[in-house]
């Protein structure tokens, strides 16, 4: 064996081979593990219950950046409407009444999780509408 | 709320109103209380503006005609926290004649840090008085729309101090102009209310819109401090630059009386858009030359270009 140097090269391909396994193993192309998206950043909007209480029956709504939220219909004195709210817009609360010698009021409560986060009341003769503070 | 003590000194302004018979003179170094004492006073007041809309108020210095009109009036009308940085001297120069309503001694004061205004290093000598910890009050306050109401209250007293007999006109007048106010104040909230709350921020020439900002929930990045007479360091310049593009803010905001050169440089760099001219430092001219008109014109250009 000594003296067949073409065995001896034959022996040495093949530990060559065998060594080299382990290295493709490891430097072998594979499919890219995509990572996985960041978790998406907390939702700027949320799920508020809306209750609109008038002193009169006439028309409430709600809304925000011009999109109406709540629209009850005309005489009513109440509407209630569970409405996805973003937190980057202001609400503006409103109401008309079919009379305008007196003074009405509109209430708006909005609750989160069944607590209330805002409670205000506006005031007005025929009409009246304003940012929820 | 507390009167200026320069207010309660009725008996000396009753004795020289009953004698002179004619309407109140009041000379005003503020071009909004000239406003204002015009509504409360009507007819029985005569208004003198010693700073003119389109004057910089923060650069006036009174001239000795001016001392002259100012020792003349019945009552003088300053908005003090320190945006006169002359009034200590006027008042030594016209003697014991005039009583000084000192407006601004009338709110709570909006607190803002040595460092919003004096990043600049300049002569550092802009006439308001400096609080603790590096903190000292925006003489800005008329852009509150509440303060305006409690000035006109202010106002209302200090003229029927100097002349009783107008007391239910000056009442009257008062409580209709407070009426508006609160009118305006209402019309703003619902014009602001249509931009949403992250694109309220405001880049301006100098920083006298933190009333406003506070009242509506705005952010402001000024270019100056709070006093025009603040340059902008290159640096700071930069460092708003960045800002304005991390921010993605739409419009940059130029004053009435100011070079708007730098604002120029900022607006062509972030690809902010021109918001319009923005009445800081007082009453303009036109629809503008009115508290209301100011506030209105103001809104307007605001809620147009950041919408």
């Amino acid at each position: 064996m000594r003296g067949a140097p073409i065995l001896r090269l034959v022996l040495m391909a093949i530990a060559l081979a065998l060594a080299g396994i382990p290295v493709w193993l490891l430097t072998r192309p594979t499919p890219e593990v995509v990572a996985p998206l960041p978790a998406a950043p907390e939702s700027s909007a949320r799920w508020v219950e809306v209750e609109m209480t008038s002193s009169a029956p006439g028309t409430l709504s709600l809304s925000a950046l011009g999109k109406a939220l709540l629209t009850s219909p005309a005489g009513a004195t109440s509407a209630r409407e569970r409405v996805w709210i973003g937190r980057e817009s202001d609400l503006v609360a409103s109401a008309t009444w079919p009379v305008a010698d007196t003074p009405h009021a509109l209430r708006v409560v909005l609750r989160e999780d069944g607590r209330v986060t805002r409670d205000a009341t506006f005031w007005g003769a025929g009409s009246v509408e304003d940012v929820v503070p | 709320m507390k009167l200026s003590v320069f207010a309660l000194a009725p008996l000396a302004a009753l004795a020289i109103s009953s004698v002179r018979g004619g309407p109140v003179e009041v000379a005003s170094l503020s071009t909004v209380l000239a406003d204002v004492a015009r509504e409360v006073g009507g007819d029985r007041v005569a208004v003198v503006e010693i700073v003119k809309p389109g004057t910089d108020p923060h650069l006036y210095e009174p001239t000795p005609g001016d001392i002259k009109r100012i020792s003349g009036a019945s009552l003088v009308l300053a908005s003090g926290l320190g945006f006169e940085g002359y009034l200590d001297k006027l008042k030594s120069s016209v003697g014991k004649g005039p009583i000084f309503l000192v407006a601004g001694e009338a709110i709570s004061p909006l607190m803002v840090n040595e460092q919003d205004a004096h990043d600049t290093g300049d002569g550092h000598d802009h006439g308001h008085s400096h609080g603790p910890g590096g903190k000292y009050p925006d003489p800005h306050w008329w852009h509150s729309i509440k303060n305006v109401q409690a000035v006109t209250r202010q106002v209302r007293d200090a003229l029927v101090a100097a002349d009783p007999d107008g007391r239910t006109t000056y009442d009257q007048n008062a409580r209709a102009f407070d009426e508006r106010l609160a009118a305006l104040a209402k019309w703003v909230r619902l014009q602001v209310a249509a931009v949403p709350k992250n694109r309220r921020v405001l880049v301006t020439s100098h920083d006298a819109l933190g009333y406003f900002a506070r009242d509506y929930g705005f952010e402001i990045h000024p270019v100056q401090g709070i006093s025009t007479s603040d340059q902008p360091s290159s640096q700071k310049v930069r460092a708003l630059i960045e800002d304005i593009k991390g921010q993605g803010v739409k419009a940059i905001f130029a004053e009435n009386i100011e070079n708007p050169k730098v604002l120029e440089q900022i607006t062509k760099e972030t690809g902010a858009k021109p918001g319009g001219i923005l009445y800081a430092d007082g009453l303009g001219t036109g629809p503008a030359g009115t508290y209301e008109g100011m506030m209105r014109h103001n809104v307007s250009a605001i809620v147009k270009s950041l919408q």
